[in-house]
């Protein structure tokens, strides 16, 4: 062997080192923008350039609409891609379980979906990361009037100055509201009765509840054994969950430990405890036909707003009434309220990621599922939900799905903005963890609260210590 | 002069076999390598994944784990509770389930797929059927309790009850074990049980003396295996249970992916991981280390 020809001979060593450089080389070619892409921090406006009419600029859309609800939003898409020949959107539903793994992912990756559903708290943690772009400029350039909107809808979705999403569906109407079984009633030939206070709903309740060895057979009503139903009862008690400058918890008030004490108290003495009521609701969802309030197991329901779809689709033929959800009557300065923007307030955001000529498609097709009527208007209109836009929710078609539509639109006006912070969501799992700990009889409620209030405030003021007031 | 054209054969070979290799050593190196190593960087970070700034916080990420975070010694005392149970009764029904599937009887072939079918259906649909399984009320397994006379059990809403069930499902999925086991034991020469036989040995004493330890590097495997998928147990409490009730099945790889995706405190998760990581490791070493003592290599 010569030496000119040993020199030239490759080693395992440096072959591996090759494969190293490939693969790494590859990494980053993967994680670059695309050509073409532009990656900038400004906002959401219409690109200086814009694209030759032949151009069709394809916009991903990711969102949880699925089931019937993908037909719904199919049919959004072809009036909107029949007015915008330029712009295609493509529909991608991702399964709900997987949301938010997804969801993280796409705006980490370089070529995130160019319009993402996605919750508040999300929204507003993604805005103070600087991930996804502020529509305010676009916004007064399509000339929009936000006054269409509820103020505590379209208030959800401000964070420092800018706006960063419109709503739809309500982020109202998740808490409020209280349903009434009219054909359990008059099977037990009673009259019809909605409670309006915690008394009244415990009387009615105790009448109404069956239980054997096994559990719960049918149930008057249920007040909830997790987080979401705390925070629900804590504000038609004069409660709050953070002080007004959001720097505090005051979730472990006196208002909030009789919150918890009631639903404590109620779930053991009426429902014969927390295992009862999970066996009694278990289920592969909460949405399904099977679950007892679509069965005349359950008398009284507190849902939210999406149950009148599903009404329609599992009982149309169910006699029901409603009213706001009952207040604590032992506190004087208490009145039903309902939250907004606490969980389930939905909007829709453009990351930054997304390039320069896709902006305007992208806020476009955000604009029709937000703020145009024959968009999202329309599509909560074929659910009989509610819209966050006013003018909607006045469409007399409402009444043809919905007899008690007035009293829906009642119940939306008791409720109340909640303003959250970016790590609301851990806040929420702490206090989780406190209501637990309460119904399973490991701590009073209000030694819960208070342990749980020290942990939430340790969160918050790790937030504040990194981020301006 | 003839040991020239041998090492060009050599390196030829060589070449071809790195050429043949090359495809998963690049995937390895881009989603597996480069991965864990920014994972072990990013455990002492402040890292968010869609923040912009990140810090380096030293060992805070560990030390909030090892003293500050309640869930995290609940979610590893979940964890191993469902290890120390999961894996051997796991490992026993599969090689009860094989013994009993390699005998020469009608039909073998048909109750091997039924066997194996459990593992290949989707976890999701699994979980579904499982929450039917295991109501309270009308429950498959409270009515096979119930015909027992004993009282039915509030399997996912008692605390107490909901890992035992949890362990119970994964026996849902030991087919594949299982057909590691069936591989094994068509390995073991015939001629040992035959001459066995010729030295009067039962039915039990042949199992404990050849099939036993003939089986025990297939066993070590899937200890090996079983061990570290049982570590990261996560989706049939992310979707029957979702952690509760009250933390009772909140497993580890669950707190990991709260952390994670749902507060977004990726370097934290990145710090559970690593810990995860060495955790997994040391018991592998350590199930390696004490095979040569109980591991039989014919």
């Amino acid at each position: 062997m010569s030496p000119k020809r040993s020199d030239r001979r490759m080693t395992r060593r440096t072959f591996l080192r090759l494969m190293g450089v490939t693969a790494t080389g590859m990494a980053i070619a993967a994680c670059t923008p695309p050509a073409g892409q532009v990656s900038t921090t400004e906002g959401a406006a219409p690109a200086e350039a814009s694209p030759a009419p032949a151009q069709v600029i394809e916009i991903r859309f990711w969102n949880v609409w699925g089931a019937a609800r993908e037909e719904l939003m199919n049919q959004i898409i072809a009036r909107f891609e029949a007015e915008n020949p330029d712009i295609k959107v493509k529909n991608l539903v991702q399964p709900f379980e997987r949301r938010a793994e997804n969801l993280f992912t796409a705006l980490a990756s370089a070529d995130p979906p160019e319009v993402l559903m996605a919750t508040r708290a999300e929204i507003l943690k993604f805005a103070d990361d600087g991930l996804i772009l502020p529509i305010t400029d676009s916004v007064k350039q399509h000339e929009l009037d936000l006054d269409r909107f509820y103020p505590s809808e379209i208030g959800n979705f401000w964070w420092k100055g800018e706006l960063y999403s419109m709503p739809m569906p309500t982020g109202g109407g998740i808490t409020c509201l209280e349903l009434v079984n009219l054909d359990m009633l008059a099977a037990a030939g009673k009259e019809p009765v909605i409670p309006k206070t915690w008394r009244e709903l415990e009387d009615v309740a105790r009448e109404f509840t069956e239980r054997d060895e096994k559990g719960i057979l049918k149930i008057g009503a249920n007040p909830g054994t997790g987080v979401s139903d705390f925070f629900a009862w804590l504000y038609c008690n004069n409660g709050q969950i953070y002080s007004d400058d959001l720097k505090t918890t005051a979730f472990a008030s006196p208002e909030g430990v009789a919150t918890l004490e009631w639903m404590v108290n109620f779930t053991n003495e009426i429902n014969g405890g927390v295992e009862n009521v999970t066996d009694f609701f278990a289920g592969p969802g909460e949405a399904t036909e099977a679950q007892p309030w679509y069965n005349d197991r359950q008398l009284i329901n507190f849902p939210n707003v999406s149950v009148f779809f599903h009404m329609q689709t599992y009982k149309p033929d169910m006699q029901w009434d409603m009213d706001v959800r009952p207040y604590n009557d032992a506190n004087p300065q208490a009145k039903s309220q309902g939250l907004s923007g606490e969980t389930f307030a939905w909007g829709y955001v453009i990351p930054q990621a997304v390039s320069a000529e896709k902006r305007e498609a992208a806020f476009k097709w955000l604009k029709k599922i937000t703020y145009d009527v024959d968009g999202g208007g329309w599509f909560m209109l074929q659910q009989g939900r509610p819209s966050p836009i006013r003018e909607v929710n006045e469409d007399p078609s409402y009444y043809k799905v919905n007899p008690h539509w007035d009293k829906v639109l009642k119940a939306l006006e008791t409720d109340v903005s909640v303003q959250i912070l970016p790590v609301h969501t851990r806040v929420r799992d702490i206090v989780d963890q406190g209501v637990q700990s309460a119904m399973f009889g490991a701590a009073t409620p209000a030694e819960a609260l208070a342990q749980a209030a020290q942990q939430a405030q340790a969160v918050i003021d790790e937030y504040w210590s990194t981020h301006q007031g | 002069m003839t040991a020239r054209p041998r090492s060009l054969r050599v390196r030829l070979r060589r070449w071809v076999g790195l050429v043949f290799i090359a495809p998963w050593i690049v995937a390895f190196v881009m989603f597996e390598a480069i991965p864990i190593l920014s994972g072990f960087y990013h455990s002492f970070t402040d890292w968010s994944a869609t923040g912009t700034a990140t810090r380096f916080v030293g060992w805070a990420n560990y030390r909030e784990a090892l003293t500050r975070d309640p869930l995290f010694q609940k979610s590893v005392y979940n964890t191993i509770y469902y290890i120390g149970f999961s894996v051997p009764l796991g490992i026993l029904t599969a090689f009860i389930l094989a013994l009993l599937l390699n005998r020469p009887i009608r039909g073998t072939t048909l109750y091997r797929t039924i066997y194996y079918l459990p593992s290949v259906v989707p976890t999701v649909a699994a979980s579904i059927v499982w929450i039917f399984i295991f109501e309270t009320r009308r429950g498959i397994l409270n009515f096979a309790l119930e015909l027992l006379g004993f009282p039915p059990i509030r399997w996912l809403s008692d605390p107490t009850w909901a890992k035992p069930a949890l362990i119970i499902m994964s026996l849902w999925g030991i087919g594949s074990t299982m057909v590691i086991y069936l591989a094994g034991l068509q390995g073991i020469p015939q001629e040992l049980y035959e001459a066995a036989e010729v030295d009067g040995a039962t039915g039990w004493y042949k199992l404990i003396r050849i099939t036993v330890p003939l089986m025990t590097p297939t066993i070590f495997f899937n200890l090996v295996m079983n061990l570290v998928s049982a570590f990261q147990v996560f989706n049939s409490a992310f979707i029957i249970t979702g952690g509760g009730p009250f933390n009772s099945t909140l497993f580890y790889m669950l707190h990991l992916y709260n952390n994670a995706f749902r507060y977004f405190r990726m370097g934290y998760a990145s710090a559970l991981a690593v810990l995860l990581f060495l955790v997994v490791f040391g018991l592998t070493l350590f199930v390696y280390r004490t095979s040569d003592r109980w591991v039989y290599y014919s």
